[in-house]
C-alpha cells in the first residue's frame, strides 16, 4: 500500500476543502469548494468522512445576529433564518421549499399556501439589497402572516 | 457565559459536597457495602458496561484518555468501574455531569448507590438535553458522487429531531476524522492507517444538507429508526458522554459509519452491531444491519440539487433552445418561451449560479448581484416551482459490498474470484451510482485444465468513473488500475493503468470513450502501451445489465492488442447474478474468442 501511495505522490495531487466564507446575518454565506482538478482524487479516497472544521460545541441556538425590532422572535428562528438566507430566499420566489415550510412552522403561519404566495409577490419588498439582515427579513415576513 | 456557569456549577457542588460529608458520617461503611455488592454481582461483567466503555476484544476502541476514569480504564473494565464508584463517592473528577449514562445505569444496578454519590447539578448537560429534545432517530446516507472517489463508499451519519415536521432544524451526530491536511496524500496515508483523531460532532441538519444535497451534489436516504424514548434517550445521553474523546480513524472499518454503531449499541440492549465488522465497515452495510432488528421503520430520499438541475433540463424544458445563451451569456428570456419554459429556465439558472458560485466561479459580490436580481425575476411568476424526481432504487436493498464469483471459461479452465469491496461495470447498479465503480483487493484464481490452480489477477485498486456530459456540466472521466496480472496467458506483472475520457447519456444507459496507457511490469521484462477504448452500458433493463466495449492498444515490442467484450448481468435476487461475457482477445496464442458464464454471490 505504501508503495502506491508514493507513486500517486510523485502526481502531487491534493483535495478538496471546504471554505465557509460565512459572514454571519446576510445573504451569500454558502460553502465553497476550494477545488483543484478532480481528475486525479484517485487517494483523497480516504478521505471519506473527514473534515477539519467540525465540533461537538453545540450552539444553544442563540446567534449572534441582531433581533428583528418588531417581530417577536424565538432565537431558533434567528438562528435559522442568518443561517439559511440564500435558501429562503431562493424558496421565496419559487413559492416553494423547505426551508420556507420551517419558516412558517417556526412563526406559526395558520395558512401557509396564501402567506407563501404573498411573500412570493413581495418577494422585492422582503429582500431589499444584497446588504439585507437577518433580522429584517424576520420582520418583513412577518408583515404578510 | 459559560465561565460563569461553571463558577456556579463548581459552588454549587462545594456547598452539597460539604453538607453531604456532614450529614453522612457513613460514608465509608456505605461504600464498603457497594464494593461488596459489586463484588457479588460481578457488574464489571456485565456486557453493557463493556459497551459503555466501547470495549471489543478485551480494550476499548477509544483512544483518548479523558474517556476513562481509571488510568487503566482502557483496558480494565474492573477497576473503570470501581474508580467510577469512588469518583461518584468523592465528588471527583466530575464524573456525574461528564458520564450521565454510566452514571444512571450504575445507579440502577447498584441500589445503594444513589444516597452514596455526592449530587450537583449539571448545567451543560441540562442545557445540551434540552437544545437537543431529541424524539425521533434517523439514519442517513449520503450517497456516492460520480466523480470524487472520496466519496464513492457514501457515508452515514445520525440525525435526531425534536419534531418530524422541521426536519431541517435537528441535530446531526456525525462522526469524523480531524483534519487540516488538504494534501491527498497525507489524507489517505493517514487516513488508512489510523493516523487521525475520529471524533463525533453535533451540527444543524441544514448544515449537512447544504454540504452534501448542494455542495457535494450527493443524494441523501434518510432511514427513521424504531427507538422508544427510553433508548432516543440513552443515545443522546452517550454521545454526550463522547464528545471531548476520540479515537484513532482507520477508512476501513474503524470510521464514520462503524463509530455511528456503538451509538446505536448503547442505546439499545440487545443489539449485536460493531462486532459484525473486523476488516471493513462499508456505510451501506452498517445501514443494512439494522434490518433484521427491525430498527427501520421508513426510507426518505432527498435529491440533490445536481438532480433537480438534471430534472429541468432533460424532463421539464421542453424548449431549450434559448438555454444556453439565456444561461451563459445573460441574454433576456425569450418571449416566445411559455410560461412553463420561462419559469423552468429561471430556476434551472438559479441553482446553475449556486452551483458555480460553490465552485468558487463568481466572488460574494458578483454571485449576490445575479442571484438577487434572478430571484425577483423569478417571483413575478405566481406558480411554485415542483419537480417530480423520481425516487432511484432505495440502496437498502441493494447487493451487498463483498462478491465472490466462480467461472467457467469455454477455454476449458475455472475461474475462482473474491473481493471484499464494492461495485464494478459488472454488478447490478441498482441502490449504487450507475457509472461510479470501485473495488479493493480482488483477487482471482484460475485452474487450467491439467494445471495447477494459480493466480490470474489480483487487483490493489480499481476506480472507474463515468460521468455522463451535456449541455451544460461536461466532467472527465477517468479510471485508475492496480495490480498484479497474469498478462494474456503468458506471464505475470505488475499492473498499472490510468485512463482519462468522455461520457455521454444518462445514468441509465452512457456511452463512453477513453484514452488510457497500459503499464505492465516486471524484473525482466517491461510493456508499455497507448491506446482507446469505446463502450457502452445500460441499466435500463429490470434486473438486467449489458454492456459491452471495444479496445485498442499498442504495446512497445511490436505488440498490438484489440480486444472486444460483451458481457450480460441478470439479477437473480439482490444478492446473486447470472453472468456471461463473449470475450475476443488477438492477443491470447489459443482460443482467441471465449465465453464465461458465472455465478455471482455477494455477501
Amino acid at each position: 500500500m505504501k508503495k502506491i501511495i508514493g507513486l500517486i505522490a510523485a502526481i502531487g495531487l491534493t483535495t478538496s476543502i471546504y471554505a465557509n466564507e460565512n459572514t454571519g446575518c446576510g445573504l451569500g454565506s454558502l460553502i465553497i469548494k476550494n477545488q483543484n482538478t478532480v481528475a486525479l482524487q484517485v487517494l483523497a479516497a480516504t478521505t471519506n468522512g473527514t473534515s477539519g472544521n467540525q465540533t461537538f460545541g453545540i450552539t444553544s441556538g442563540t446567534s449572534n445576529c441582531s433581533k428583528p425590532h418588531n417581530y417577536v422572535s424565538n432565537d431558533k428562528l434567528n438562528k435559522f433564518v442568518s443561517e439559511n438566507m440564500d435558501e429562503l430566499a431562493l424558496d421565496i420566489s419559487a413559492g416553494k421549499g423547505e426551508t420556507l415550510a420551517t419558516v412558517a412552522k417556526l412563526m406559526n403561519v395558520e395558512d401557509n399556501s396564501a402567506f407563501t404566495a404573498k411573500l412570493q409577490a413581495n418577494f422585492s419588498n422582503i429582500y431589499t439589497s444584497e446588504n439585507v439582515t437577518s433580522a429584517t427579513v424576520i420582520d418583513s415576513i412577518a408583515k404578510y402572516m | 457565559m459559560i465561565q460563569l456557569l461553571n463558577i456556579c456549577n463548581f459552588f454549587n457542588r462545594g456547598v452539597k459536597y460539604l453538607l453531604l460529608t456532614l450529614l453522612f458520617s457513613t460514608f465509608c461503611y456505605s461504600s464498603q457495602n457497594t464494593n461488596s455488592f459489586i463484588e457479588q454481582t460481578k457488574l464489571y461483567e456485565n456486557s453493557y458496561w463493556s459497551k459503555l466503555l466501547h470495549y471489543r476484544g478485551g480494550e476499548s476502541e477509544i483512544d483518548s484518555n479523558n474517556f476513562f476514569i481509571s488510568k487503566d480504564g482502557k483496558t480494565d473494565l474492573k477497576k473503570e468501574l470501581f474508580e467510577t464508584i469512588n469518583s461518584l463517592e468523592s465528588g471527583k473528577d466530575n464524573v456525574l455531569c461528564r458520564f450521565p449514562l454510566r452514571v444512571k445505569w450504575l445507579k440502577e444496578n447498584i441500589p445503594s448507590l444513589e444516597k452514596d454519590i455526592v449530587n450537583y447539578s449539571c448545567t451543560e448537560l441540562d442545557e445540551f438535553l434540552s437544545s437537543v429534545n431529541a424524539k425521533y432517530v434517523t439514519m442517513v446516507f449520503p450517497t456516492a458522487h460520480i466523480n470524487s472517489p472520496a466519496s464513492m463508499y457514501g457515508h452515514t451519519f445520525l440525525r435526531v429531531s425534536s419534531d418530524e415536521e422541521t426536519p431541517l432544524i435537528s441535530n446531526a451526530i456525525n462522526f469524523a476524522a480531524k483534519t487540516d491536511d488538504t494534501n491527498g496524500l497525507i489524507f489517505a496515508y493517514k487516513g488508512l492507517f489510523g493516523e487521525y483523531e475520529g471524533r463525533y460532532s453535533i451540527l444543524p441538519y441544514y448544515e449537512k444538507i447544504k454540504e452534501y444535497n448542494n455542495l457535494e451534489q450527493r443524494d441523501i436516504w434518510e432511514y427513521d429508526l424504531d427507538l422508544t424514548q427510553e433508548e432516543i434517550n440513552r443515545l443522546v445521553l452517550h454521545s454526550f458522554e463522547l464528545k471531548d474523546s476520540y479515537s484513532d480513524y482507520f477508512f476501513f472499518k474503524e470510521n464514520c459509519s462503524y463509530n455511528i454503531l456503538w451509538l446505536l449499541e448503547v442505546a439499545r440492549y440487545d443489539l449485536d452491531l460493531v462486532s459484525q465488522f473486523t476488516f471493513k465497515t462499508v456505510p451501506l452495510d452498517s445501514i443494512k444491519i439494522l434490518k433484521p432488528y427491525n430498527l427501520i421503520k421508513s426510507s426518505n430520499y432527498r435529491y440533490s440539487s445536481m438532480k433537480k438541475m438534471k430534472n429541468i433540463l432533460d424532463e421539464k424544458i421542453e424548449n431549450k433552445e434559448y438555454l444556453e445563451a439565456f444561461v451563459n451569456e445573460n441574454e433576456p428570456l425569450n418571449e416566445t418561451l411559455s410560461e412553463e419554459d420561462k419559469i423552468s429556465y429561471l430556476d434551472f439558472k438559479i441553482s446553475y449560479l449556486q452551483y458555480e458560485r460553490a465552485n468558487n466561479e463568481y466572488d460574494k459580490d458578483e454571485y449576490l448581484k445575479k442571484y438577487l436580481q434572478l430571484l425577483r425575476q423569478r417571483s413575478a411568476y405566481k406558480s411554485a416551482s415542483n419537480y417530480d424526481i423520481k425516487i432511484p432504487f432505495n440502496p437498502l436493498y441493494s447487493h451487498d459490498s463483498a462478491r465472490v464469483s466462480f467461472f467457467y471459461d469455454s477455454a476449458d479452465s475455472f475461474e475462482f474470484g473474491i473481493k471484499p469491496v464494492y461495485n464494478d461495470i459488472y454488478d447490478i447498479s441498482d441502490g449504487y451510482l450507475a457509472g461510479a465503480y470501485i473495488d479493493f483487493f480482488d483477487l482471482n484464481l484460475k485452474k487450467d485444465k491439467d494445471e495447477n490452480i494459480k493466480l490470474d489477477r489480483f487487483t490493489l485498486l480499481r476506480i472507474k468513473s463515468l460521468a455522463p456530459r451535456d449541455m451544460f456540466f461536461k466532467p472527465l472521466s477517468w479510471g485508475i488500475d492496480l495490480g498484479y496480472e497474469h498478462f494474456k496467458d503468458q506471464s505475470d506483472y505488475l499492473k498499472i493503468k490510468p485512463e482519462t475520457g468522455l461520457t455521454f447519456g444518462t445514468e441509465k444507459d452512457f456511452i463512453y470513450i477513453m484514452i488510457g496507457s497500459n503499464v505492465y511490469y516486471k524484473d525482466s521484462d517491461q510493456l508499455y502501451s497507448a491506446g482507446s477504448s469505446f463502450g457502452f452500458v445500460t441499466n435500463r433493463f429490470d434486473n438486467l445489465k449489458i454492456g459491452s466495449q471495444y479496445s485498442y492498444d499498442k504495446y512497445n515490442q511490436g505488440l498490438e492488442n484489440n480486444q472486444f467484450e460483451v458481457f450480460t448481468t441478470y439479477k437473480l435476487e439482490q444478492n446473486s447474478t447470472l453472468n456471461i461475457k463473449y470475450i475476443s482477445d488477438d492477443l491470447y496464442k489459443n482460443d482467441k474468442e471465449r465465453i464465461k458464464i458465472g455465478i455471482s454471490y455477494y455477501f
